[in-house]
């Protein structure tokens, strides 16, 4: 049995490092260390939608940084902290998360950010 | 605040032992008598023919929760008697679970510990083991075995050199899944191991027709892995009638059915299934008490299987 051969032997499930339930528990772990920050989540969330809805330079700007600071925050709390303890490939994920991160505020510091489009294509892609 | 911490510690012990020891139905057996046991080859140590194997089940991350019930499993398998623990660097937090564990049950002087070098590179070997001897907190490794023959040349170089200056007890390697069974014979053949480790279970028997007759010739402990086949075999099983002579071998269920067919072959040293439930580790631990089935019986036990 050669290399190949035997990687495609592999099932699905043989590569699984943890059970769903660890999994699950991943989720309520780190929802129940963020509350209540959710709210502000979802707040920061809302006026992203309508800085896209209404924008101006400055709300594009913002919108940018804190998308930039979202991918971090992910990074470093989410899969940093708690995921990478139970999946070993999860610190090769977290540099392009940074870097992702790094694009976006380097496009809202060294750009005029603005939106290209009609506004209805506008609606639809701040819908999506 | 020292005080503090040992008394909640011994609490937590005793609170666990109690638990792990209190209503023991009949699938478990008898837990006052101790395990049958096969010899650590080239010691005179013998170890319990059942272990407990960490893939998936305890890898539990930093839950506190699921971190407790672990310990459980732990406390349950050491008050049955359980020795021997395996791990791996490439089981994710598997080995800060059973450190947790150890420490929690102050279960140093019971566990045997048995773990792997997982990394494709020489240099980064004795680094990785001296990392996981961090995670399990304990002063050395009793076994340690090449992790799926990677770098195994490099690696068993390093093992036999530590196994010298005392630094380690036991050599071993590992397979899994029916993989690479000629070089492990080669590897076997050409170098003074202790162990080995390959998958072996009432359906996956490859390993009876050479590497298990080697292993005896060679005077080489084996442990089987995969016993189960990460639980796919039980459910196969399951809603299966378990045959009323299964009762002679004192099997209660397919788990141990199973279990008791893999620790009778006479060349097996260890089984090493794997668990997140205290009571199935009972019920493991528990076959690895008489009666263990004959020859006629595996034979029996294994057609049985086949014509499910």
């Amino acid at each position: 049995m050669d290399m190949s051969e035997e990687w495609t032997s592999y099932r699905p499930a043989d590569l699984l490092m943890f059970s769903l339930r660890v999994y699950e528990r991943l989720f309520v772990l780190h929802n129940q260390a963020l509350w209540p920050g959710q709210l502000l989540a979802l707040a920061l969330g809302a006026a992203m939608l309508l800085a896209l809805l209404r924008p101006t330079a400055l709300r594009l700007r913002l919108t940018f940084l804190a998308l930039a600071l979202a991918w971090v925050f992910v990074a470093w709390t989410f899969l940093w902290q708690r995921y990478a303890p139970i999946q070993l490939g999860i610190p090769y994920v977290v540099p392009f998360f940074v870097l992702q991160a790094l694009l976006l505020g380097l496009y809202a510091i060294k750009s005029t950010p603005e939106l290209a489009g009609n506004s209805l294509s506008r609606f639809i892609g701040t819908g999506l | 605040m020292t005080d503090c911490i040992l008394s909640r510690r011994r609490l937590l012990q005793a609170m666990l032992s109690l638990a792990a020891a209190t209503s023991i139905p009949a699938i478990y057996g008898n837990d006052k008598q101790a395990p049958l046991t096969r010899p650590v080859p080239d010691t005179d140590l013998k170890l319990p023919l059942v272990g407990l194997g960490s893939w998936i089940t305890f890898n539990v991350g930093n839950d506190p929760v699921l971190l407790k019930q672990c310990t459980a499993v732990m406390a349950a398998f050491f008050a049955m008697g359980g020795r021997m623990i395996d791990s791996s660097p490439m089981y994710g937090s598997s080995q800060a679970t059973i450190g947790h564990g150890l420490e929690t049950l102050d279960a140093f002087d019971q566990v045997y510990s048995t773990d792997k070098v997982w990394t494709s590179s020489h240099e980064e070997g004795p680094e990785q083991i001296e990392a996981s001897r961090r995670e399990w907190g304990v002063e050395r490794f009793d076994l340690l075995q090449v992790h799926n023959l990677v770098a195994w040349e490099a690696h068993l170089e390093t093992l036999f050199a530590m196994k010298e200056q005392g630094e380690i007890g036991q050599v071993g390697i590992t397979t899994s899944h029916g993989r690479r069974h000629d070089k492990m014979e080669r590897i076997m053949r050409d170098y003074p191991l202790d162990y080995v480790q390959l998958t072996y279970n009432i359906v996956d028997r490859e390993a009876e027709s050479r590497l298990l007759p080697l292993a005896r010739e060679r005077g080489i402990g084996v442990i089987a892995n995969r016993p189960f086949q990460q639980k796919r075999l039980i459910r196969r099983l399951e809603g299966k009638p378990l045959p009323s002579w299964a009762s002679e071998i004192e099997a209660g269920s397919w788990a141990q059915f199973i279990l008791k067919f893999i620790i009778s072959h006479p060349d097996i040293s260890c089984a090493i299934p794997a668990t997140t439930r205290p009571d199935h580790v009972r019920e493991n631990m528990a076959t690895a008490r008489k009666p263990l089935p004959d020859a006629a019986m595996r034979r029996r036990m294994a057609e049985y299987v086949q014509n499910l």
